[in-house]
Parts: C-alpha cells; structure tokens; sequence
C-alpha cells in the first residue's frame, strides 16, 4: 500500500551519505517574480534534472513534518546536477475527485507561480522536473530558500494540512529510489480513473480490485 | 529573461532560389550583432540544419506526435497538462547554441486533424520566441505554411527568387498575397544568382540583387557550415548590406 511504501521508501532514502534536514519555515523565501521565467542555456548557472534525469512526485502522506526539507545532496547549487524531488502533503481526503484533483493542483502549482529567475518546466505524465538558475540567482540563493518558497504556495492551497520534501542531487542512483513509488502512484491514478469513469459493479472481477482496497484504505487514513 | 521586442524573418520562394543559404547567412550576420537569435527549419526537406551546421534530435512534428498521443492514451487530462507538456518538450526540442538556437518544423503532418495540437504549440513557440531578438524562419514556398505550423506573427517577409520567369511570377504571387494578408508586415524581394540577365521585375519592392556564389556552392558540396563563411566573402558582405537595410 502507498503508505507503506513511502515509508520504506523514506527509511531507505534516510540511510543515504550526505544527507541534511532543514526547517524551511525558518529560512527566508527566493524572491516572487509576476511572470514566467525563460532561462536559456548560456544565462544558466544551475540546471536540475531534465536531461539529466529527473523524478519528481507529490504524494498524499499522514506522518509529515510540517517544512522539513530532507536533502539529499548539497543545499548549494551545482552547475547541473540530477534532481528527485518527493512532496508529501497532509490532506484530508473524502473522495475520488479530491484526491485526483489535489495531486493534480500539487503538480502543476510551480507553473501557475513564478520565482525570479528560475524557470521550471514540468511533464507531468512522466513525473519530471526540469529547473534552470539564472547565473545572477545563484549566488545569493540555494535549493533551501527555493523550497522555502514552494512551501509558502502549497500552504495557500487551504486543504493542506502539512507538508514535507525530500529533494535529491546526488546521483541517478539515489533519484531512482523515488521509482517505485512513481510507479505506484501511476497505478493508483488509472485505478481511480477507472473508478469514476465506469461503473464496476463485480469489484472482484476488475483488475484493480488490489488497488481499490488500498485507495479506500487512503480514504480512512485521510 | 527579458521580453524582446522581437523581429521575425521568413525566408520564402521557389524551391531552389536559395531561401535556405540566404537565411543561414542572414543568422551569422544576426550573430555579429550579438542578438538574441532563433532559426527555425521550417521546410520539410530540413536544409538549414545542415546550412547552420546543428543536428537536431527532435522536431516540432515529433513534438506534435508526443502531444497527440499524449492525449490519445490519456496522459494528459487537461489544458494545464497539454500546456506544461509543450512546454517541457519544446524547450528539450530546442538547440541552444553558441550564438543562435535552433528548432526544426519536420516533415509535414501525418494525416489527421491537429488543430488543436497546432494551437497549443503556436501558444508556446509564440511564448519562447518573445524572448528572442530576431527569429529567422526558411520556410516553405509559401507564407501560409508557416504561419500554419509554426508562428503567424511574421513581421519580415524575403522572398527570394531567382531569375528564372517562374520564379519571378511565384515571387510576384507571394508579395500580392502578403500585402493582401496585411499592410504592417514589412515585405521584400531579393534576386539570388543574378547574372547579366535582363529579367522583368516589374514593380517587385526588390532589396538587392545578388550574384551567384561559388562559395556557397563548395560549402554545400563539402557539406559545411555556412556559419564558418569567411567575413570578407563578397557574397556574404552584399546579404550583410542588403539585411541591414531591411531590418
């Protein structure tokens, strides 16, 4: 079931080398921008993931820490590096829609805000994360004060509870950890859209019928 | 990052008048004015790659495709998904050089409705290439492809034409049909491997005449880059004279 595997998950990402916790809540947030951020090649200081392999997923999770950021990696930046990122997120959850829907808007939420001088680009079916720096940013800057800035808009979403990062930059290795739970979250969502867009009536007889239990399991714990 | 006020140049005309070898030297002089420029290969037959001497690993057209079965499999559900996956996949399509980016258009569509698809990629070419100086485009023979499939906001039209008479007459249907389309668009013809022919160019808006260039002939036939033309090539320095003009 997904709690237990993010759990496992946490348990083998926290025996990782080079491992560091921070409250985000206590360090100041990167500056906002009002638009969209286009960062070429020759401006960019630090690229995170895209080409160089990236995993990136929100999940619904009971035992978080509300703004602590687990990094895996150094808070500086590289001038590229790979880039896991898992956001875990205390909601309440009643039904199919709210979940589908919450992960939804946690997916999209860093295109519909902008910080100065970083561009992120998402694809969201393959759950990658693409992050340029601009040269100018990075400096004064580090992955702390830019997750101490996603922090602040997932906290405007008014049905999150709490919620935590992990972030990894050390190797594809260690970002692949976040793999099975990619996977797994997959699976959940084509079951939940099976669940709304038929109506199964012999749950024993449907291939999701594993799935199912474990999302109702989601329901109770939410 | 910042936003551009932004010159977009369409190079069209009759397959073979030399739309690709113009445009690629109009993107090196571009160069010298240490611009933000992009190219884009808008013709199927993707000759300007070889001209600028870049590889490009992924069309708009793969991107098409990418989106259109993105959506048929119900991976994307909604407009902000489609949205965030043009965007992501036209920045990954899109080659950032040493002094100019890169896109290539690809082949022409498969068959089926893509308008939709097209839309959403026009809105995120449209949103990259506000961030440009000047956009080069060597397009097919005609505008309207361009506009089509990859942005309708051109804002400088080349024709180019040799001079041959069929040439000469697709140029001269090409500007009616671009005056007709809009009066702000800046527009002009320039006749390419002009030799002491006494060709009709009527009232053709011409911007320069220019001689046929055994240079560009030994780089295509060498298959090098134009890019590395030499700057005090006559050729070169008569596109220099007549693009200075123009833009």
């Amino acid at each position: 079931m997904l709690h237990l595997d993010i759990k496992e998950c946490l348990d083998s990402l926290y025996t990782r080398k080079k491992i560091k916790t921070f409250n985000v809540k206590d360090y100041s947030p990167w500056q906002l921008s009002n638009m969209q951020q286009m960062i070429f090649k020759d401006e960019t200081g630090a690229q995170l993931g895209g080409p160089y392999g990236s995993l990136s997923l929100a999940c619904i999770y009971n035992d978080v820490v509300d703004g602590r950021l687990t990094l895996i990696g150094d808070e500086k930046f590289s001038p590229q590096s790979v880039w896991g990122r898992l956001t875990l997120v205390s909601a309440p959850i009643e039904n199919e829609n709210d979940y589908y829907t919450h992960l939804q808007e946690l997916t999209l939420l860093p295109l519909k805000n902008s910080m100065e001088g970083v561009m992120i680009r998402i694809q969201p079916s393959e759950y990658k994360e693409w992050i340029r720096i601009h040269n100018d940013h990075i400096k004064k800057n580090n992955i702390v004060t830019m997750m101490a800035q996603l922090y602040q808009w997932y906290k405007q979403k008014e049905w999150v509870q709490a919620l935590e990062f992990v972030i990894i930059t050390t190797s594809s290795d260690d970002v692949a950890m976040l793999q099975p739970l990619v996977e797994k979250q997959k699976s959940i969502i084509k079951a939940f859209e099976k669940r709304v867009a038929e109506d199964i009536k012999q749950c024993d007889s449907c291939d999701n019928n594993d799935l199912c239990k474990e999302i109702n399991l989601l329901f109770q714990k939410g | 990052m910042s936003q551009h006020d932004t010159k977009v140049i369409a190079f069209c005309g009759k397959g073979g008048a030399g739309k690709t070898s113009l445009c690629a030297l109009v993107v090196k002089y571009l160069m010298e004015t240490q611009k933000k420029i992009l190219a884009i290969d808008a013709d199927p037959a993707a000759g300007l790659s070889w001209a600028l001497g870049v590889n490009p690993a992924k069309t708009l057209d793969d991107l098409r495709q990418t989106l259109s079965e993105s959506i048929s499999n119900k991976k994307v559900q909604s407009n902000d998904e489609l949205f965030a996956l043009a965007h992501y996949e036209l920045l990954s399509s899109l080659i950032e050089n040493n002094g100019f980016d890169f896109l290539s258009v690809g082949r022409p569509e498969a068959e089926g409705c893509f308008c939709s698809i097209n839309a959403f990629l026009r809105h995120s070419i449209h949103t990259l290439v506000a961030h440009y100086d000047y956009v080069c485009i060597d397009g097919e023979a005609g505008l309207e492809q361009v506009n089509r499939r990859v942005l309708e906001k051109v804002t400088h039209l080349v024709i180019v034409s040799d001079t041959s008479k069929r040439s000469i007459a697709i140029a001269h249907n090409l500007f009616t049909l671009a005056k007709q389309r809009t009066q702000t668009m800046h527009c002009g013809v320039i006749i390419n491997k002009w030799g002491d022919s006494n060709c009709e160019l009527k009232e053709l808006p011409v911007l320069g005449l220019l001689p046929i260039s055994q240079t560009i002939a030994a780089f295509d036939a060498a298959g090098k880059s134009l890019i590395a033309m030499s700057n005090d090539d006559a050729y070169y320095i008569k596109v220099k004279e007549v693009m200075k003009n123009f833009v």
